[in-house]
C-alpha cells in the first residue's frame, strides 16, 4: 500500500526493531524544530517565526530545559493588533511590548502526553480533538519534543488513497477580498480563528494569505514606525498587497492520498478547495488529512503503516 | 488548607516558581469572583480551590454569591438548560424581567470595585449593567456550542458589554459573541479534600458507612441530578451489566445545590428508576456525603461512568482518572479531552456499548489497572489547577498590565 517516500524519516533515537518489524515510538515522530526560552522577547520569536516554511507554533521551555507553554502566530497577531496584551502595550506603540518576556503571553498547552505513550493513543486523540499539535515530554516535565499533522502525513506522501477531499473538506470557509486591509483580514483571522484566508476576487479564488504573511507585515511597519494600536488599525495597506497569487488548490473530487502529497511538498498547512470554475467550495488542511486517516484507518493500522 | 508550595511535589519547584513570578505582577491588584452558589457543581469547586491557592500567592482576591428565591434560580437553569440546546420557546416576558431584576437587588450588597471581576455563569451575568470600573470577564462553564437562539439572543446584548469571555472548549464560542475570548480549560486539585490520598481503611469505612459492599464489584457515576448527566441512562448501563455480572454494585454521587432546583425533581426520577434495587446507591450532600466521602467512593469504583449527554466540560472524569479510575463515557463537552479511547477508558455512543466495555473491565482487573494509570498521567500533564492559576494570572496581566 506504501508508495514512493520522498521525505526522510525524522530524527529520532529510540526506534527499534521487533521480529523484523520497525516499532515507531512517539519520539521518532518528532522532528527537530524551533524552541524558545521564555524569557526570550516576543521580538526574538517573531524573527524565529519567518513566515515561509518555518513553524506555525513553538514550544517555549525555561532556563533547566522544561516545558513551559506554546506561542503560536495567531497569538502573537493578536498582540500585535492589539486584541490581546493591550494593557501592557506602552505608550510608546507596539514596539515596547515585542521587547516582553515570552512568558506573559504564552498559552498553557493541554494536550502533553509523557514520552512513552503510545502513538496510537496520541494519533486517536488528535483526530477526535481535532487537535492540530502533541507535546512529548519527559516524567520531569522536560520538553522532548512536538508532534504536529506533517510529522503524521509524511509517511502518508505518494501513498494511494481514493476518498476524494469532497467528503473531508470544510465547507465553511472564511475568505477575503484583495481589497480589504491587512488589518481587516488580522481582525478576520483572529476573530474566526483561521490560519489562512482565500481570497476571492470576481467571485473565483485569487489566492491564499496566511497568517504567516500577515503576521510578518505587520511586523515590519511596528519595527519601522513604532506604531501605535490606534496606527495599525488604520494601516492602509490592502490585502493585494501581500496575499500569494499561485495559490495550491484542490478539486473536490480530489483523492486524499493526492491532496496529501500537495500539502506535504508544497509545505502548506491547508489549501482553498474549489468547483472546476474557480469558485471556493471548501478549505482542506492538513489537520483534515491526519483526522481522515484515523477515522478511516484507525490507530493502530496507522502506526502499522507508519512503521 | 494548601498554599502554593505544596504543589512542588505534584509539578516540580521550578512549575511554582514560574507561577510566583506571575503573581508578583499581580500583586496588589484586586481581582473579585462572582457566580450564584459556594456549594454544588464544578463551579464551586474551581473556585473553592483556586481562590485560597491565589490568596497564598499574596493576590488579593475576593469570592462572593449573588442571591436569588427559588423563582429566580428555576429561570437561571431553563436558561443554563437552553444555552445547552434545550429547544424551543423557554422564558416569558416576565422571567426576563426577574431575571435582570436580581442584579438590581444584588449589587448594593456585593463589592463590585475590583481590578478585573470574574462573574461565573449566566445567573450574575446581568450585574455588567452596575459595572463602575475595572476589566470585567464572563466565564460560561456550560457547553453553548449549540445555544437556543431565542436564549442567546436574549443574553448576547449583556456578554457584549463584557471585555472578555473565558470558554472551556473552543466549539462553545459562538459565531457572533463579538468580544474577544479565550479558552480555559478546567482542572483538578489533587490536594483537595475530593483528591487527595486516602488510606485503604477510611475508603472501607465508609463504604461502610452507607452499606456498600466492599467485596462486590462497583461501578458509579458522579453528577448533579439533572437531565443532562443522564443518571437514568447510568442505571440502564447497570442493569446491562448485571446481566453479565450479578454482584455488581452501581453508585450514583450526586448533589443539591442552591441554583439547581431541578435536582430534587431528578432525584426523585432516579431514585423511581431505580425500584428499590438494594444495589444501586443513590447518594448527596443530604445523606452527609461530602467531599471525602466522594473521594472515598470514587476510589472504590472498579470503573467510573460518565454518560452524560452534554457537558461543560465534565471535571468528574479527571477526578476519576487521577484516582487511578478507567472512565467509559460518552462524547460530551471537555470528556473527549480527558478520556483517550482504550487508552484512559473508553468513549461509548449507546448504553450497550458502556455496558459492554464496563464488563470488559470489570473482568479484567489488569486493564483497568493500566488504563487507570494512564489516566492518571494524563490528567498530571494536563488538567491540575496550577495550569488554571498561570492562565488566570497571564489573563490579569494581559487586561490590566503588570506591576512590575
Amino acid at each position: 500500500m506504501r508508495g514512493a517516500q520522498p521525505f526522510p524519516w525524522p530524527i529520532g533515537q529510540w526506534r527499534s526493531h521487533v521480529n523484523g518489524v520497525r516499532i515507531v515510538k512517539l519520539l521518532d515522530l518528532a522532528t527537530s524544530k524551533v524552541v524558545v526560552n521564555w524569557e526570550s522577547t516576543l521580538m526574538s520569536v517573531v524573527e524565529a517565526m519567518k513566515p515561509n516554511g518555518t513553524p506555525y507554533r513553538v514550544p517555549v521551555v525555561d532556563s533547566v530545559g522544561k516545558f513551559r507553554g506554546i506561542i503560536n502566530k495567531r497569538r502573537i497577531l493578536e498582540v500585535l493588533i492589539g486584541t490581546r496584551g493591550s494593557a501592557i502595550r506602552g505608550k510608546e506603540g507596539a514596539e515596547s511590548l515585542l521587547t516582553e518576556p515570552v512568558f506573559i503571553l504564552i498559552d498553557e498547552s493541554y494536550q502533553v502526553f509523557q514520552e512513552g505513550a503510545p502513538i496510537k493513543m496520541v494519533l486517536e486523540y488528535m483526530a477526535e480533538n481535532f487537535i492540530g499539535h502533541v507535546v512529548i515530554v519527559d516524567q520531569n516535565n522536560n520538553y522532548k519534543g512536538i508532534i504536529e499533522e506533517q510529522d503524521i502525513l509524511r509517511s502518508f506522501v505518494g501513498t494511494r488513497m481514493k476518498t476524494p477531499v469532497e467528503g473531508l473538506m470544510k465547507r465553511n470557509v472564511v475568505r477575503i477580498c484583495p481589497e480589504a486591509t491587512v488589518y481587516e483580514a488580522a481582525k478576520s483571522m483572529v476573530e474566526k480563528r483561521v490560519r489562512r484566508l482565500p481570497v476571492e476576487a470576481g467571485g473565483i479564488l485569487s489566492g491564499i494569505l496566511t497568517i504567516g504573511q500577515v503576521v510578518e507585515h505587520v511586523f515590519k511597519q511596528v519595527q519601522i514606525g513604532r506604531l501605535t494600536l490606534e496606527e495599525i488599525e488604520g494601516l492602509s495597506d490592502r490585502v493585494e498587497a501581500v496575499y500569494t497569487r499561485e495559490a495550491h488548490s484542490c478539486l473536490p473530487s480530489t483523492e486524499l492520498g493526492e491532496a496529501i502529497g500537495t500539502l506535504m511538498q508544497r509545505n502548506i498547512s491547508g489549501m482553498p478547495v474549489t468547483a472546476e470554475d474557480r469558485k471556493i467550495v471548501g478549505i482542506f488542511t492538513r489537520l483534515d488529512a491526519v483526522v481522515a486517516l484515523v477515522h478511516s484507518l484507525g490507530g493502530e493500522k496507522l502506526v502499522e503503516l507508519m512503521g | 488548607m494548601a498554599g502554593i508550595d505544596d504543589y512542588i511535589s505534584i509539578v516540580g519547584a521550578e512549575e511554582v516558581e514560574g507561577i510566583r513570578q506571575l503573581a508578583e505582577k499581580v500583586k496588589g491588584e484586586r481581582v473579585v469572583h462572582i457566580n450564584a452558589t459556594r456549594f454544588g457543581g464544578g463551579v464551586a469547586e474551581i473556585l473553592s480551590r483556586t481562590i485560597p491557592l491565589a490568596r497564598s500567592l499574596g493576590i488579593d482576591i475576593s469570592w462572593q454569591t449573588i442571591k436569588g428565591d427559588e423563582n429566580f434560580f428555576s429561570i437561571t437553569k431553563e436558561i443554563h438548560n437552553c444555552l445547552q440546546g434545550k429547544k424551543g420557546a423557554c422564558l416569558s416576558d416576565g422571567d426576563w424581567s426577574a431575571y435582570l431584576n436580581n442584579a438590581k437587588e444584588n449589587f448594593g450588597s456585593l463589592d463590585l470595585g475590583g481590578d478585573v471581576v470574574t462573574i461565573h455563569d449566566p445567573q450574575p451575568l446581568p450585574l455588567i449593567d452596575y459595572k463602575s470600573g475595572g476589566k470585567w470577564v464572563w466565564r460560561c462553564h456550560i457547553d453553548t456550542s449549540e445555544p437556543n437562539g431565542e436564549v442567546w439572543r436574549g443574553i448576547a446584548g449583556l456578554v457584549k458589554k463584557y471585555d472578555l469571555a473565558i470558554f472551556s472548549m473552543e466549539k462553545y464560542i459562538p459565531k457572533d459573541l463579538g468580544i474577544r475570548a479565550l479558552i480555559d480549560h478546567p482542572t483538578i486539585d489533587p490536594l483537595a479534600p475530593k483528591n487527595i490520598g486516602m488510606l485503604p481503611n477510611e475508603v472501607q469505612e465508609i463504604m461502610g458507612r452507607y452499606g456498600v459492599d466492599p467485596d462486590k464489584p462497583i461501578v458509579g457515576q458522579v453528577g448533579r441530578f439533572d437531565p443532562w448527566k443522564d443518571p437514568l441512562g447510568a442505571i440502564r448501563t447497570y442493569r446491562l451489566i448485571k446481566e453479565k455480572m450479578p454482584s455488581v454494585q452501581l453508585l450514583l454521587i450526586g448533589s443539591f445545590a442552591r441554583d439547581d432546583p431541578e435536582a430534587s425533581e431528578w432525584y426523585g426520577k432516579t431514585v423511581d428508576f431505580a425500584s428499590g434495587d438494594r444495589d444501586v446507591f443513590i447518594l448527596s450532600n443530604r445523606d452527609g456525603v461530602g467531599d471525602k466521602e466522594v473521594n472515598a467512593f470514587q476510589r472504590a469504583m472498579s470503573v467510573a461512568l460518565q454518560l452524560s449527554i452534554r457537558e461543560g466540560f465534565g471535571l468528574t472524569v479527571s477526578e476519576a482518572l487521577w484516582k487511578g479510575v478507567p472512565v467509559v463515557a460518552k462524547r460530551a463537552g471537555g470528556i473527549t479531552l480527558q478520556v483517550i479511547d482504550g487508552s484512559t477508558g473508553f468513549l461509548v455512543d449507546n448504553y450497550e456499548e458502556a455496558a459492554q466495555k464496563a464488563t470488559m473491565l470489570l473482568r479484567r482487573p489488569w486493564l483497568a489497572r493500566e488504563l487507570g494509570r494512564r489516566g492518571e498521567d494524563h490528567v498530571r500533564m494536563n488538567f491540575i489547577i496550577t495550569k488554571a492559576l498561570r492562565n488566570y494570572l497571564r489573563m490579569h496581566i494581559e487586561l490590566v498590565g503588570r506591576k512590575t
